[in-house]
């Protein structure tokens, strides 16, 4: 097991480095460059273009351009963001924590409200309850994030519902104590996360349960069921057990989503994350801050997978790694 | 013991009056506007956050949305009225006979919000950073007079004068530039460091103007709190120091529809209201404690511009277009086609504006309102087209004299639903008119590219937003321009009237009289409009939803609802 992490963590080192150089490449050879913008103002002069594609380096070749990027990574520099000339790792500082707040409520939502009620409606097939689960988790799959938030802050508008409806804390936030700072903040949370978490409960509800049909029809479920043991103990303990591997995996896809923030509910919501920064960061063509950014989700998704593995061989005997 | 008590306090109040006398106000400005209530809490919203708050090297909207006016200030200002200039840091200036030298003199006693006093230093050393290489700044170009930076020099405390190599009257424009404290930012400068001072990270108390508010606090991606600088040069009629407000606090609300609903909550004092939700906020004026207000039109201009460029790669391929392209009366067909009451019903939502001049239309100085009209007529087209030598088969599709079908594309930026509106509505008439036009919404980087050195594009929709002084727009109407987006940096005119535009802008820039000045600009928006390389659309209105308890506000386009913030006050 100990000699399988090593391994995969090596293996992590070129993964890295490929995927760097792709998407540095994909932001360069894409059409454009963070100076476009000024193109288009008549006060900016082609000289002060010019000066400030060197300034960036961006005259240099693109081969030069990813060397001396990979170069500072090593050492720990993230480089500087165009935009904001602050070092990148600054910027998402300041906002890596309330992204972080806000994906674990959305995954804590969803993955405590979509696991009982994926078993429940596996083992009560076809019954109205399982019905009305499926036309919600339907609704909730093909609703898109950004109309779902707006149609809850307009009704919070609308009927008068004591919630906020921008923002991460209010405008008396500093004057709060830290209790109430804490429910100022949930408070906040509530929309985004509702939003987000919903959208995860229909797909990982409709996994949970079709897993859970799989198994039980299973020949050892009936074995179960015949030596006498109790319904309970045979779905919790024979059947979940089973049944709960690829959610294990998805999980793990989900933590790379942890860092990456979900830009259209943020914009919506106001809420302060890195989702919204990084999007325009790409579409600005803000190298460094969009590769930081595009850097931080490969690794994450790297972590993750290898973590949801060594779930996996906890929760399944059957699943050795040499 | 108490003796020495009273003897420290004595000694306190003394050194404290001592302080406070050393810089004394002499030349404040007094509002006329009703006495208002000082105290109370603006909140307001703003559709980004900052890049940067050293407002020399800002060159987003969101970045100087937080500083200009509100905590840097220029010389001079414009009146959001009329538009025209009026004194702000300076008190007063005089140009000379020739044009050449211009004297300010500035207000004495004024203060940076840290205590600190305002004086001719400060102005110089602005200077010194605009004209420093190593700063990328858009203001430094500007400056230039024929390719030179004016010569300034301090006179006294008081007093500065800026020496320039011709008379050049756009220069005032110029001197609205945000004057940032020495004694700040003079050793950062010395250390090579200015580029990347005063970044969003900075302490909010470091960052220091003349402004009537000062930065308290910023929180990254939530809002930007300001407070009241206690030292403001403008007072009250009662003689107290503006602004009313005690604070201000900007809600950073990236989505229009949140920054609409925020204000419906009752959140925020006021609000552009767009197109699409005036009618909804129209029926709930009636009930409510707000009013909506039209400012008129904007600045912002939507334009259909053709490649007149003779250097554009496909045209090794499709000769023929250059041919359509600068034949006059084809793209006055175009011009014919545009249905403008349409476009403001369809794209804007009925409040909008019809452009036909290259001045946007709040310009109040130096608009010209006769120029060539197109009204919308199908008929007038087909006649221009006929002119052109254009003709239709019995399918009704147009071809050219040498028999090329008439094709071509129509792009604009994909995500400007304005725009995509627009391209619509334009290419469904040239349709009509038998044209086979391919409308396509691409990426604003790509736009760009094609516009600025690919140069390959048959026509964008696009815009520009204007400003009041005209000269700003000559990179974009002098042939040798980046801007000159028809034909960009041509070496020698190509044609008679854009070699007389030329010559229009180097004389008005050169005229000091702005009634001379706004003669030479008439005809060029003439010009303009008889020989449309470009073709106006319609322009959006401002519509402002703002809370009746806000006072003394005087809203126009050019303005908005806060160019005169420091008279504004809330009412209880």
């Amino acid at each position: 097991m100990k000699d399988y992490i090593i391994r995969r963590i090596i293996i992590v080192i070129p993964l890295l480095l490929a995927i760097s150089l792709m998407s540095f490449m994909i932001m360069q050879l894409s059409p454009g460059s963070y100076l476009d913008q000024m193109r288009l103002s008549p006060d900016i002069s082609e000289n002060l273009i010019r000066e400030m594609e060197a300034d960036f380096g961006l005259d240099k070749n693109i081969v030069m351009q990813y060397f001396s990027w990979l170069g500072q990574i090593l050492q720990g520099n993230l480089g500087e963001s165009f935009t904001y000339r602050v070092p990148v790792s600054e910027i998402i500082l300041s906002r890596l924590l309330n992204t972080l707040i806000l994906s674990m409520a959305a995954m804590l939502i969803s993955w405590l409200i979509s696991i009982p009620i994926g078993i429940y409606s596996a083992t009560h097939r076809y019954s109205w309850l399982d019905n009305i689960f499926s036309i919600f988790s339907f609704v909730g799959l093909s609703i898109p994030n950004f109309f779902f938030a707006l149609l809850l802050l307009f009704s919070i508008v609308r009927f008068n519902i004591p919630l906020p409806i921008n923002g991460m804390t209010s405008i008396m936030y500093d004057f709060m104590t830290p209790l109430a700072k804490v429910i100022d903040i949930l408070k906040h949370l509530l929309v985004p996360a509702v939003v987000l978490g919903t959208a995860g409960i229909a797909s990982l509800m409709r996994q949970m349960r079709g897993q859970m049909l799989d198994v039980i029809n299973k020949d050892y479920i009936r074995t179960a069921r015949a030596k006498g043991l109790t319904e309970k103990r045979v779905i919790y303990k024979h059947a979940f057990r089973n049944a709960i591997n690829p959610m294990i995996t998805i999980f793990g896809f989900q933590l790379s989503s942890l860092f990456s923030g979900a830009a259209l509910t943020e914009i919506v919501t106001g809420w302060p994350g890195l989702g919204k920064m990084m999007l325009t960061a790409v579409r600005s063509k803000d190298l460094y801050l969009a590769m930081a950014g595009l850097m931080m989700g490969s690794l994450m998704l790297i972590i993750g997978n290898l973590a949801a593995d060594i779930l996996l061989a906890f929760n399944d005997p059957r699943i050795k790694y040499e | 013991m108490k003796k020495k008590i009273i003897m420290i306090s004595i000694l306190i109040i003394f050194i404290f009056n001592f302080s406070a006398a050393a810089v004394e106000l002499k030349d404040p400005w007094i509002s006329e506007k009703e006495q208002g209530e000082h105290g109370g809490t603006l909140i307001t919203t703003l559709l980004g956050d900052p890049k940067t708050f050293n407002t020399i090297i800002a060159k987003e909207t969101s970045s100087s949305a937080i500083t200009d006016g509100y905590i840097f200030e220029g010389m001079v200002t414009r009146n959001g009225v009329s538009t025209e200039y009026e004194a702000e840091l300076a008190k007063d200036w005089e140009i000379s006979e020739d044009g050449r030298k211009y004297t300010f003199y500035l207000r004495e006693g004024v203060q940076w919000s840290d205590g600190e006093e305002f004086t001719a230093d400060d102005v110089i050393f602005t200077f010194d950073l605009i004209s420093d290489e190593s700063i990328p700044t858009s203001s430094r170009d500007v400056m230039k007079v024929d390719g030179q930076f004016p010569e300034y020099n301090k006179i006294d405390k008081y007093t500065v004068e800026f020496i320039l190599p011709t008379s050049f009257a756009p220069f005032l424009n110029n001197m609205t530039a945000p004057i940032l404290p020495r004694h700040k930012l003079y050793s950062i400068w010395q250390e090579g460091d200015f580029n990347n001072s005063w970044g969003i990270n900075t302490e909010p108390s470091e960052i220091v103007g003349t402004g009537p508010f000062k930065l308290a606090d910023y929180k990254n991606g939530e809002r930007v709190v300001m407070e009241k600088n206690q030292y403001y040069w403008r007072k009250d009629p009662a003689g107290e120091s503006l602004p009313y407000f005690e604070r201000w606090i900007r809600i950073i609300a990236e989505s229009q529809e949140t920054d609409s609903l925020l204000f419906e909550n009752g959140q925020t004092h006021y609000l552009s209201v767009r197109g699409i939700d005036y009618r909804r906020m129209k029926e709930q004026e009636e009930n409510s404690d707000f009013k909506l207000i039209d400012a008129g039109p904007t600045f912002s201009t939507n334009f259909l511009v053709f490649n007149l460029n003779p250097r554009n790669p496909n045209l090794e391929e499709e000769p023929y277009k250059y041919q359509w392209f600068t034949n006059l009366n084809f793209r006055r067909a175009v011009a014919y086609s545009f249905d403008k009451d349409t476009m403001i019903n369809q794209a804007l939502a009925g409040q909008g504006s019809k452009q036909w001049s290259a001045v946007s239309l709040p310009n109040k100085v130096f608009l010209n309102e006769n120029v060539k009209k197109y009204p919308y007529d199908l008929e007038k087209a087909r006649d221009e087209l006929k002119k052109g030598g254009f003709e239709w088969n019995e399918n009704g599709e147009l071809f050219d004299e040498n028999g090329n079908r008439v094709k071509f594309n129509m792009v604009t930026n994909a995500g400007n639903n304005v725009r995509e509106s627009l391209l619509n509505i334009i290419a469904s008439e040239l349709r009509e008119l038998g044209m086979e036009v391919n409308t396509n919404p691409i990426e604003f980087n790509k736009m760009v590219s094609q516009l600025s050195d690919e140069w390959n594009f048959d026509t964008i929709l696009i815009g520009l937003t204007g400003g009041v002084e005209p000269h700003q727009g000559s990179n974009v109407w002098m042939s040798n321009g980046h801007l000159h987006m028809w034909n960009p940096v041509q070496e020698e005119p190509a044609t008679d009237w854009e070699k007389r535009i030329d010559e229009l802008f180097v004389k008005g820039a050169s005229t000091v009289e702005t009634e001379k000045r706004k003669e030479y600009y008439d005809e060029f928006q003439e010009i303009i409009a008889e020989q449309i390389p470009l073709i106006y659309t319609v322009t959006p209105n401002s519509i402002y939803a703002v809370r009746d308890s806000l006072k003394n506000t005087e809203i126009t386009a050019y303005g908005g609802v806060l160019w005169n913030i420091h008279e504004l006050y809330l009412e209880n």
